[in-house]
């Protein structure tokens, strides 16, 4: 989650404090235009240096251009007589010149993000789209770890390092079922197995990273509402294997999948150019997949296992050993009586 | 389905044009064998029947009788494979073909059958049956259970949202499977599967049904209490009227209600012994051995999570 502020002075004298330290950038207010910020951004006004008719004006065009219906002014010398006036004008935060000299930091973002929460609540018949807190708490989480946040796959760049949620699927016994296919017929079968998946996955936003003829590695973003919607498609393939199977994979003999999810850092590369990447993330999360999960099951490594905290995702799981230093949770089978 | 002139003035073209009119009132037979052409058009026996005369009476009596996609499918496979040993070539059949098609049907060759285009429109008939045609039909019935205290107990909205919820988890899993749903009433429905696999399919969506709502239930229900369904499947002869009232007058529909009410438990999607033979092996192994009831042998699918 990051701090963009606008403002006509070349340097903004908002800070983000030393203790809990958040992004701040400065862009000119010229560049304050429709569809100008980027994801998860909160924009503020610095009014510094500004006329009555220049404040009026941008304070109105922030209105319409802001993300989550979130943004706010900055006033560090304390021109603004009524600032109450902004919160009625649909501002969300002011900070006048004392706040300006301590700074911005999270704990005041997430206080911040509370109080909108809640004025969004209370107020009905508001048209705007409402607020998603976890989706801003996701992107604030994010940030507390090292490593690059995670840009979006539009803006990615190879060669940096970020973190994600590695999710690994494999086909049991697939030797055995290239032996009853024959080769060709495999082919297919993975051809069909791999596009079942990638409709499947869509909701998660994750990419098909790495794919062997046995098994492949997602990457899904390192947002908590992303690895939960995998961790459930994946449960739904789980349960409907015997259905997928025959119907939309043409087997007429039972496969069995098996999954696996690590939360991890890597460097990043384009698929299909990952051969000089060096992971421990993604080398644990193979080991994970080819020597400790189990058919039919889902396995999370204790990296991965605060998604588990939800508990209507932690029901369908049990704790299931260590694992090269990591506690594992296997997902429950599926009975059919 | 509504033929348009230009489509019966085609399909005429191409019948005088490729076959005699004693083989066009042989294939009209095939296709009705109470078709009497003399009768119908009021032409005396010993009257020679040029080819135009009967190609423009059979093509306009079967679509006055709403026959004229069942004329196609007869023309269809008598040029394909021939009739009596012998090849029937006819010109111009391909042009039917795709004009049906711009219609919103799709031909499927390996049935031979031409099928309303399901993500075009999904009609109670499938845009093929007639009022009064009976044909062997999968069933598929479900109910609500505890239904009124449902309603009782909660917020109207949240009922909607839920029951909502659950018609587009049925929809999906019938019309995915070419299956139509003849009736919804508050607290259940009743699908049927006529064309295809018809068997499979209607096991199939039940238990796609099953599996839907076990993962709603887990995760986006609203309600306090979990939604719980009682599915059955049966299947036998049913006569296809338009009226609801006259279609629940069928057997096989009676049976089936029996069966879901008093043989299946909560939770449970029941197979009767007639259409569980036609499923394949793999989905045969998810359900439960054969029980006797009083309604013949069923088996029983339902969802378990491991302890």
């Amino acid at each position: 989650m990051k701090i963009q502020v606008f403002s006509k002075v070349k340097k903004t004298l908002l800070t983000a404090t030393q203790s809990n330290p958040l992004s701040v950038e400065l862009c000119p207010l010229s560049e304050l235009k429709k569809n100008s910020l980027q994801k998860d951004t909160i924009p503020y006004l610095d009014v510094s240096d500004l006329s009555e008719e220049e404040i009026k004006k941008s304070l109105k065009l922030i209105n319409s251009v802001t993300n989550y219906g979130v943004w706010g002014v900055i006033d560090p010398n304390g021109i603004i007589k009524d600032p109450a006036r902004l919160f009625f004008d649909g501002a969300s935060d002011y900070m006048g010149p004392a706040l300006c000299k301590e700074g911005m930091d999270r704990c005041r973002l997430k206080a911040l993000l509370s109080w909108v929460e809640a004025r969004q609540n209370a107020s009905t018949g508001n048209n705007k789209k409402p607020i998603n807190l976890a989706e801003i708490e996701d992107c604030i989480a994010e940030s507390d770890k090292p490593g690059n946040a995670f840009p979006g796959w539009k803006a990615i760049k190879p060669g940096n390092i970020y973190n994600f949620y590695f999710f690994y699927v494999s086909v049991s016994a697939h030797t055995n079922l290239k032996s009853r296919l024959g080769e060709k017929a495999y082919k297919i079968f993975m051809d069909k197995f791999r596009m079942l998946l990638q409709q499947s996955f869509l909701e998660s936003d994750c990419i098909l990273w790495m794919e062997t003829d046995s098994n492949a590695l997602y990457l899904v973003p390192p947002k908590k509402q992303n690895a939960t919607s995998i961790i459930v498609i994946a449960l739904r393939i789980l349960l409907s294997a015997p259905l997928l199977a025959y119907e939309k994979l043409h087997i007429p003999f039972p496969v069995k999948f098996t999954f696996a999810l690590h939360y991890g850092q890597s460097e990043y590369a384009i698929p299909g150019k990952t051969g000089t990447i060096i992971s421990d993330a993604i080398n644990y999360i193979h080991h994970l997949g080819a020597k400790k999960a189990e058919p039919e099951r889902l396995s999370i490594s204790e990296e991965a296992a605060h998604l588990l905290e939800d508990k209507r995702l932690g029901q369908f799981f049990a704790e299931a050993g260590v694992f090269e230093k990591q506690r594992i949770f296997h997902s429950k089978k599926f009975m059919y009586k | 389905m509504r033929v348009k002139n230009s489509l019966l003035s085609l399909c005429k073209k191409t019948l005088y044009e490729s076959i005699s009119a004693e083989m066009m009132l042989r294939f009209m037979e095939l296709m009705d064998p109470s078709y009497d052409f003399y009768t119908r058009s009021g032409i005396p026996h010993n009257i020679p029947v040029t080819n135009q005369m009967a190609a423009e009476r059979i093509v306009s009596d079967a679509a006055e009788d709403g026959r004229f996609i069942d004329l196609v499918e007869v023309l269809v496979k008598v040029d394909s494979i021939g009739y009596m040993g012998r090849n029937y070539p006819i010109k111009g059949l391909a042009q039917i073909v795709k004009a049906i098609n711009q219609e919103g049907f799709v031909f499927d060759s390996a049935s031979g059958q031409f099928f309303e285009n399901s993500s075009e429109r999904a009609s109670p008939d499938w845009g093929r049956l007639h009022d009064g045609d009976e044909r062997q039909t999968a069933l598929l019935r479900l109910d609500i259970a505890s239904n009124s205290s449902i309603v009782k107990n909660n917020p109207v909205e949240q009922v909607d949202q839920v029951y909502s919820a659950l018609r587009n988890i049925v929809q999906r899993a019938v019309i995915s499977r070419f299956g139509r749903i003849w009736l919804w009433e508050g607290d259940g429905a009743i699908a049927a599967f006529v064309f295809y696999r018809k068997e499979a399919a209607a096991i199939m969506a039940g238990m796609e049904i099953l599996n839907e709502l076990y993962f709603y239930n887990s995760f986006a229900n609203p309600l306090p209490d979990p939604v719980k369904l009682r599915v059955a499947v049966h299947a036998g002869p049913i006569k296809y009227r338009k009226d609801p009232i006259e279609l629940l007058k069928n057997d096989t529909i009676k049976d089936i209600i029996q069966i879901e009410g008093k043989a299946t438990p909560i939770d449970n999607l029941s197979a009767s012994s007639n259409v569980f033979l036609s499923v394949d092996r793999v989905i045969q192994e998810c359900f439960s051995q054969e029980k006797h009831t009083v309604f013949g042998k069923l088996r029983y699918y339902s969802i378990g999570l491991e302890h």
